[in-house]
């Protein structure tokens, strides 16, 4: 399997990400770096992930882990194979989560590999609201 | 959770390549620790770790580098020996970036002064240069 030598353009982190079936357009929606909770651990729903890249064609093998920043303890993850058609032309990934849990607050991060090998990063925070307030995010 | 991307392309605008994968239930994957490459956590010796882009969008990786993690103090380091360069950080991918900015700084900054360079530096260039080229 060729090296995917990726070159990022962007991985970012949002609630949702709308792909319009005509034109493969992606909309992303709430893009966000704080989720507020009032208890933890939380289940997040509807966070989406968006890279953005340059990859060598062929296929890749692709993992994301969701880990505490600084942890070596991968929460979760998920990975499968990258096909890709035409090096020259860049490569979007769209990755809907349905539920995410967090445990407890602090700083979190998706981690992207291709190939075996580190490319990028993606981090948020996740803080207390008073248990009054209920449960939101903002950006 | 193993998923298969398949890439959409589009006839009318074919700039770009898209692949949409949907995760239906992250929670059924088991919660395993882990090291970066999926070692285990051991840092009793240093560990390898493959880094196959640079956070500058105008160079890339001729192939993975492979750099070296070890622990000294407090601190995490990420060292690429073929360049002689290490990063730092309080965590093993915090030393990885800040490997892989460092060898984006030294690209440019001996690449603008290339005519100018001593042997150590001419051969760091040069060493560099095998490894990563201007996108």
């Amino acid at each position: 399997m060729p090296g995917a030598r990726p070159v990022t353009q962007a991985f970012l982190v949002c609630d949702r990400i709308i792909t319009e079936e005509t034109t493969h357009k992606n909309t992303l929606v709430g893009v966000f770096t704080t989720v507020w909770a009032s208890d933890f651990p939380m289940v997040h729903t509807g966070l989406a992930l968006y890279y953005r890249g340059m990859v060598e064609a062929g296929e890749h093998k692709f993992r994301i882990d969701f880990a505490k920043r600084g942890s070596e303890e991968v929460l979760t993850n998920v990975e499968g194979t990258l096909t890709v058609r035409k090096a020259e032309l860049p490569t979007e990934l769209s990755v809907q989560l349905p539920l995410l849990t967090i445990p407890r607050p602090g700083e979190y991060e998706f981690r992207i590999w291709l190939d075996e090998a580190y490319v990028q990063r993606v981090g948020f925070y996740a803080e207390q609201l008073k248990p009054s307030r209920g449960e939101a995010h903002d950006s | 959770m193993t998923v298969r991307v398949h890439q959409r392309q589009s006839v009318d605008i074919p700039r770009a390549q898209r692949a949409v994968w949907r995760v239906l239930q992250l929670e059924d994957v088991p919660r395993v620790p882990r090291q970066p490459g999926g070692r285990p956590l051991s840092f009793s010796s240093p560990m390898p770790i493959l880094v196959s882009s640079l956070p500058d969008d105008r160079l890339r990786l001729v192939a993975p580098i492979q750099a070296e993690l070890s622990e000294e103090g407090p601190f995490c380091i990420a060292a690429a020996r073929q360049f002689h360069e290490f990063g730092y950080g309080p965590d093993p991918l915090s030393a990885v970036d800040d490997l892989r900015a460092t060898i984006c700084e030294l690209f440019w900054s001996l690449s603008g002064d290339e005519g100018r360079l001593g042997s150590d530096l001419a051969n760091t260039l040069a060493a560099l240069k095998e490894m990563v080229e201007p996108y």
